[in-house]
């Protein structure tokens, strides 16, 4: 009896699965302020920006998966008319932040004093997210799609919008994270006195082949994961020009041995400098961005974490920084003073990343491979 | 004595009584069994029984619907709308506040001007009325109208005549 | 107890009293809770669902005790949901159903009514009870000079004056024994008869309205041939307002339908003064 139960339902699955694609599904008459232009303030798959805006139809949401479960959901009674009146309001809102940011841009075309253009400018920035940040579409696209990979015709981080909710959404657990991170395993003191996180910087390797994923602060990584330079992604949330603003990257590990004085010293072991960011999409600067853009200047080559055997984790701090100017300094000694080099060049810290590295049995390579002379143990060794 | 047949899928809940429909003809025509007990002897006290039932009726269990689970596009839409009655909100006690604010600038400014303009109105105007409470006519509005929406006849009170003595 | 004038010397005042006015605004407070906006409908009507949906399976077992003749009553009234049967396709997925409640939506519960017999009278205590309507015969009309339109809404006293046109009713003062608010409210009583029982709110002026030449003029004008009115807030609790003089026309209005009947200036000025409920 199940049996012919199931062949009658799948046939009556058919017969609807075909006249779905008949049937028409309702127009979409609803539409944001009218001075809001970005694609990426509108949902591109049209199923999901009709299930936004009109409401989940007869054939369930677009996110669920499964034919069972669309055809099982049901809407919350009462959204959909709540919903309408609620689009209204916060759209007469928007066109009232637009007509603002009309005055104010006539405004700032006629001031010529740099300090009160600055702060016309961030009203200005500010009243751009007041505009689309209770945007259904703009808040379904940040959610629902990758934030760090980010598809700029989805998520367009040159958007004020965009780049404020992924701010907010980096306060709330990364930053913290980062901060706790540098704390507990020392690198703020130890290397610079604090750090204001402003920028989120990611660090990557990419050659690996099983850790080729952005990585945890903090985390132990295997010496021949780093035995190639990382890759970073600078995302800035301030205000600032990403056609002029210079960067600063800079490698250090504090938890070098320094026999002579029983002691710990500090080693550069990369540096990087005059990286400029095309936009705040662009921002990613792997081995293909510093081969193609001749500007950088490499301050001194990779070194790669090759620790000694018996001595404590080392830690590998990523500071960047803003420049006020151009840097072309190549350094030969690989002894170094972080604090000194920051103030000499007025460097600002904007974000900052730690991972660790220990021996293992991948040093002894790594060393061959960088022409290293070998570590005091290089191979396991028996009691 | 009627004997429901434990593994069949009659919902019989808390209705006194099967009627002949629910039973399905799978099971077959209802057996009476002769002097097999029923009724199922409690050993609990009726007393107690009746906190158990009272507290069973305070408690959740078997109670709490199905947690809401709202697909990706309704939660934008849920949010959209609480947004938006923030946002009602917000404006409604803006412009209550201004308007407060407003109100308090223009009795000072009338004072001001009435305190440069004539003294003694304005000595009048400032006495300060002593256990001045509101009125018991004054009518907290309901949701529908009285039979009597307003009273008309009205008369006022002769203040020359003394007050009844008892 | 009247506190004790301040002590100052009595300067000449170089403002003749004839330019002073004192004016009377007179509300009738709602008598009838405010009207919900079309957002507001559709928002609690949303919140309402959600708590339906949210809410615990109400304990039939208690309420109506098994066996009883309530219980018998109760359980015929209420249509039930699907159960679950086996070999049953159900689209919507497998109903999960507690005391008779699909655990996935909200319970809908009827109340067993009781018919009613033909000929019950209007005094009988199970009577249903029909609520008066909040829209009066005043509204339907649209009389202005009704008390009982626009029950959910405040009303002003608005008076026509035959130069100035539509305003609040303002008299003129005599001399400076009384104040204010008495000058108004006794005002009103000539004007609209005795049969009028206010409450004035207190002898402190609200605003001041300061004319030149008939023209409305800002509030920081002190130019010295100025009329100004004072106001001065009131209540009206019961009675009404009729004027001996027939050709007076008086108006109780709202504050958007005060907007179309006085000059925008006018309106501008003493908006602030006036309820949106």
């Amino acid at each position: 009896m199940l049996r012919s139960q199931l062949l009658k339902f799948s046939k009556r699955f058919m017969a609807t699965a075909t006249q779905d694609s008949k049937k028409e599904l309702e127009e979409i008459t609803k539409s944001w302020a009218s001075n809001s232009k970005s694609d990426s303030f509108k949902i591109k798959y049209q199923q999901s920006r009709r299930a936004v805006l009109n409401g989940v139809g007869p054939y369930g949401p677009p996110s669920l998966r499964s034919r069972r479960a669309k055809l099982q959901y049901m809407s919350p009674l009462g959204l959909d008319e709540a919903f309408d009146s609620a689009y209204e309001i916060l759209k007469t809102k928007s066109n009232e932040t637009y007509k603002e940011i009309e005055e104010l841009d006539t405004k700032i075309s006629q001031t010529k004093n740099v300090n009160e253009l600055e702060e016309l400018n961030n009203l200005k920035n500010s009243k751009l997210v007041q505009a689309e940040i209770d945007n259904p579409e703009v808040r379904f696209n940040f959610t629902y799609h990758d934030k760090i990979n980010n598809d700029s015709s989805i998520i367009d981080y040159n958007e004020p919008v965009y780049r404020e909710l992924k701010k907010k959404h980096w306060e709330d657990y990364s930053q913290m994270l980062l901060m706790q991170r540098l704390e507990q395993l020392g690198a703020i003191p130890d290397t610079l006195p604090t750090l204001n996180p402003r920028a989120e910087i990611l660090v990557k390797f990419l050659n690996h082949t099983t850790i080729n994923r952005w990585i945890e602060p903090g985390k132990l990584l295997p010496t021949n994961a780093t035995s190639y330079p990382p890759s970073f992604k600078i995302q800035e949330y301030e205000n600032v020009d990403p056609k002029k603003q210079l960067y600063t990257v800079l490698v250090v590990n504090p938890d070098v041995p320094d026999l002579e004085n029983d002691s710990f010293k500090t080693y550069l072991h990369w540096g990087l400098s005059n990286i400029k960011l095309s936009n705040f999409n662009e921002n990613f600067i792997g081995p293909k961005q510093i081969l193609e853009n001749k500007e950088i200047n490499e301050i001194i080559d990779y070194l790669p974490p090759v620790p000694e055997k018996n001595i404590p984790t080392q830690r590998f701090i990523t500071w960047v920084f803003r420049q006020p100017e151009s840097i072309s300094i190549n350094l030969k000694n690989r002894d170094f003073d972080i604090r000194s080099f920051v103030e000499d060049h007025g460097l600002d810290a904007i974000g900052g990343h730690i991972w660790r590295s220990e021996w293992d049995s991948s040093v002894a390579k790594v060393r061959e491979l960088y022409g290293l002379p070998k570590g005091t143990v290089y191979h396991r060794v028996r009691k | 004595m009627l004997r429901s047949s434990a593994k069949s899928s009659i919902q019989t809940l808390s209705r006194g009584f099967l009627s002949a429909e629910q039973i399905p003809s799978k099971s077959g025509p209802i057996q009476f069994v002769r002097g097999k007990r029923t009724k199922k002897v409690s050993s609990i006290s009726p007393q107690t029984q009746k906190i158990i039932t009272q507290l069973s009726v305070l408690s959740a269990r078997k109670k709490v619907p199905r947690v809401l689970k709202l697909s990706n596009e309704d939660l934008v839409r849920h949010d959209a709308v609480q947004r938006a009655w923030g946002v009602y909100q917000k404006d409604k006690r803006i412009k209550n506040k201004s308007d407060l604010a407003k109100q308090y600038e223009a009795m000072n400014n009338a004072m001001t001007d009435l305190k440069s303009t004539n003294r003694e109105l304005y000595d009048l105007a400032n006495v300060r009325e002593v256990n001045k409470k509101f009125p018991l006519e004054f009518r907290i509005p309901t949701h529908f109208p009285p039979n009597k929406v307003w009273y008309y006849d009205y008369v006022p009170k002769d203040e020359t005549k003394t007050t009844k003595e008892n | 107890m009247v506190q004790s004038r301040s002590i100052t010397p009595k300067v000449k005042e170089t403002i003749p009293l004839e330019s002073l006015r004192s004016t009377l605004l007179l509300a009738r407070n709602p008598i009838v809770t405010p009207d919900l906006t079309p957002f507001e409908k559709v928002y609690y009507n949303y919140q309402e669902e959600l708590e339906r949906r949210l809410m615990w399976t109400f304990p039939q077992y208690y309420y109506f005790r098994k066996g009883t003749l309530s219980e018998r009553r109760f359980v015929a009234a209420q249509k039930g949901p699907v159960t679950k049967q086996p070999g049953v396709f159900y689209e919507k997925g497998k109903p999960d159903v507690v005391h008779n409640r699909e655990r996935r939506l909200k319970q809908e519960i009827v109340i067993p009514r009781q018919e009613t017999e033909e000929g019950s009278s209007l005094d009988e205590i199970n009577r249903p009870v029909i609520p008066n309507s909040r829209i009066t015969k005043a509204d339907e009309i649209n009389d202005i000079t009704s008390l009982e339109r626009k029950l959910p809404r405040t009303l002003y006293l608005l008076i026509k004056d035959s130069k100035l046109g539509w305003r609040l009713p303002s008299f003129s003062i005599e001399n400076t024994s009384k104040g204010l608010n008495e000058v108004a409210e006794e005002g009103l009583r000539k004007l609209g008869g005795e049969a009028i029982n206010t409450w004035n709110v207190s002898n402190t002026v609200t605003a001041v309205l300061k004319f030149q030449n008939d023209k409305l003029v800002k509030s920081d004008d002190s130019s010295s041939d100025l009329t100004r009115e004072y106001i001065i807030k009131s209540h009206i609790l019961s009675g009404s307002f009729k004027p001996e003089d027939s050709n007076l026309e008086f108006a109780w209005l709202s504050k958007e339908e005060l907007k179309d009947y006085v000059s925008e200036d006018y309106f501008n000025a003493t908006e602030f003064l006036l309820s949106d409920i």
